[in-house]
């Protein structure tokens, strides 16, 4: 109690200082809430996007073999579907096709990629439907087809007109007629030039799968439950050698090597505010001890063991710390928190388009503050404020009362 | 038995290419309940003295013996717990600790020394009585006067009840009258409580009421008078 007193009052003594001190720790705390929600709020983006548009944080799919000509069809998808929305309740379930193939307009021919889906449930999770710049998203209609705006371009077709589909069926080549029901710019060339999205009936009809899908995903709320959730599909569902169950870092490894390597990067800058705030620390520390030579020779006189003045400084050093961690989350609290909720427009600095590992990104980044590495900075911050008081509390136990005594 | 015994006691200290010796050789015994100053010109050696038998410094030749304790053999630590047990000081700045009342300042070694939270309270009442400064217990420091600061510091030395308490230069930031009353007050304390004072002082007042005077000049006691 007496350290703790003394510290306290020794903190109050020189306000000035002590404010200006817990500035800097507060405004590093919050600058590390700051660029790790927004790193986040981008890797969530990117995360989103990758598993809205390709995949899924839990996936359902046959083994890959790059060899083999065709996906393999997970055949009894309904009930597949059905376990993985019994597991995982809270998430949306899709289920999707894909196909390569010819898409042949009056004007010419294009090899796409198509996405075949259920266009109620996708629209929840993909972001095509919220990007169409011309026509309205797929519906239960089973000859729509929506294209990317340079592809309807490519092949000089609008709204309404009709197009035509070929690609492998069961026995040979099948083609099918479809009409454009809109169009849309995702800002990727990749995805505007050569994508486009059909139903998934017309799909299973196209290419004789009956039920059969190549892909069931379930999509959640947070990445972050992505390991738990598909632990639990994995032991829910028979997986075996015709059926895997991925998580999207490994259904989607580019994408999962990006983030890792945007939040390793954010380290290197976690570290430089660390190292400043740290010395900042060190010198105050230091000068409070320095300029109190005298006061602790005193204490040294009447008997304080050197351990304890040791003990008074690293006191201190932890009250700064939790007053000026405090402080900084509430800093990085008002200032992440409503971007939080209104998002934080990089439209501006992207110049229109954003485009990330081939993935197109929204303008709009929304900060997520993870609870857990906000309990790991605060922490941190804490144990680093102690840490950088070590040495001016070693220098205290150092001290020769007789010079100190000296000191004015 | 003495409370101190000091033994050929020298101390040499280096100042730029010069060696200074402070002390040439000291012995000297303070018994229980001496009222003894340590006089002599600067540089005599008295406030060194003072430290030695302290433990705040250590010699460079000789022992010194603080309650049969050589302050040699019982180290750092066990120094600076013969000074927490057995020793009290005061200084000539008052050296009190600023962020602290009058009250916590003379109840800071006894915090030390884990007293319980009612007997520290008997005591530092006491003391605090017993210096003249009832009253006046929650005023910090920097709203004292210096005579009131200084009584502050002789009742953090005796709160303790220690063998011997150490005033440097008690009364020399102090005027005239404040200095008497601060000395009269020691000098009570002496009578009416037995509690031993070593001074280091050039104050005539101090003389005046000391029943020993112990004078040293360029580190030898050259005179040892007691009254």
């Amino acid at each position: 109690m007496l350290l703790i007193k003394l510290a306290l009052r020794n903190l109050r003594r020189n306000l000035r200082r002590t404010l200006i001190t817990t500035a800097a720790i507060a405004l590093g705390l919050s600058l590390l809430m700051f660029s790790s929600s927004g790193t986040d709020g981008i890797c969530n983006n990117m995360i989103a996007t990758g598993t809205g548009s390709q995949a899924g944080h839990v996936v359902l799919q046959g083994p890959e073999d790059p060899t083999a000509e065709r996906i393999p069809v997970l055949s009894d998808a309904p009930a597949l579907a059905a376990t993985m929305a019994a597991t995982l309740p809270d998430a949306t379930i899709t289920q999707r096709v894909f196909i390569d193939g010819l898409l042949a307009s009056p004007a010419g021919t294009m090899g796409v990629g198509i996405g075949a889906v259920q266009p109620g449930v996708e629209a929840a999770v993909n972001k095509i439907d919220d990007r169409l710049v011309e026509g309205t998203y797929l519906d239960d209609d089973p000859i729509g087809i929506v294209l990317g705006s340079t592809l309807a371009e490519s092949l000089d077709v609008e709204l309404g007109d009709k197009v035509v589909l070929m690609a492998q069926g069961p026995d040979g080549i099948e083609s099918r007629l479809f009409r454009v029901k809109g169009t849309f710019t995702m800002g990727i060339d990749q995805i505007d030039g050569f994508y486009g999205q059909i139903t998934l009936p017309a799909a299973q009809d196209l290419m004789g799968l009956g039920d059969g899908v190549h892909q069931i995903a379930a999509h959640l709320d947070s990445s972050r439950d992505t390991r738990r959730a598909t632990a639990d599909a994995r032991a829910a569902l028979p997986v075996g050698p015709d059926l895997e169950v991925l998580s999207w870092q490994e259904a989607l490894p580019a994408l999962a090597e990006y983030v890792a390597a945007e939040q390793a990067e954010i380290w290197i800058v976690y570290t430089v505010i660390f190292f400043m705030v740290g010395l900042g620390i060190v010198n105050t520390v230091l000068m409070s001890v320095l300029e109190r030579m005298r006061e602790l020779g005193v204490m040294l006189a009447l008997g304080t063991a050197p351990r304890r003045l040791a003990g008074l400084v690293l006191t201190e050093a932890a009250l700064l710390g939790v007053f000026a961690s405090a402080v900084g989350v509430a800093l990085g609290l008002a200032i992440v928190l409503p971007l939080s909720s209104s998002g934080l427009d990089l439209s501006a600095l992207t110049g229109g388009t954003m485009e990330v590992a081939g993935l197109p990104l929204d303008f709009t980044i929304y900060p997520d503050l993870d609870p857990a590495k906000l309990a790991v900075y605060i922490v941190g911050v804490w144990l680093l404020t102690v840490l950088s008081a070590v040495y001016p509390a070693y220098k205290a136990t150092t001290l020769n009362p007789v010079e100190c005594l000296k000191h004015r | 038995m003495a409370i101190v015994a000091t033994q050929d006691l020298t101390k040499q200290y280096q100042q730029g290419s010069h060696t200074v010796h402070a002390l040439r050789g000291v012995d000297i015994t303070i018994e229980p309940g001496e009222f003894t100053a340590l006089m002599g010109p600067s540089g005599s050696g008295k406030t060194t003295l003072l430290n030695l038998i302290g433990g705040l410094d250590a010699p460079t030749g000789g022992h010194v013996v603080v309650d049969g304790q050589d302050l040699a053999t019982i180290g750092s630590a066990g120094r600076s717990r013969m000074r927490l047990e057995r020793l009290g000081f005061v200084f000539q700045a008052y050296n009190l600790i600023p962020v602290l009342s009058a009250y916590e300042n003379a109840e800071f070694v006894l915090l030390l020394r884990g007293m319980s939270a009612a007997e520290r309270r008997r005591k530092v009442m006491q003391v605090l009585a017993d210096v003249g400064l009832e009253g006046m217990e929650k005023r910090r420091p920097a709203e004292l006067s210096g005579g009131q600061q200084q009584r502050v510091a002789v009742a953090r030395a005796i709160a303790g009840e220690p063998a011997l308490v150490l005033a440097d230069e008690p009364t020399a930031n102090l005027d005239t009258a404040t200095g008497y009353a601060l000395l009269d007050t020691m000098k009570e304390l002496n009578e009416r409580l037995g509690v031993t004072f070593l001074f280091a002082t050039h104050d005539p007042k101090v003389m005046e009421r000391a029943n020993r005077v112990v004078r040293l000049v360029d580190g030898r006691v050259d005179e040892d008078i007691r009254r």
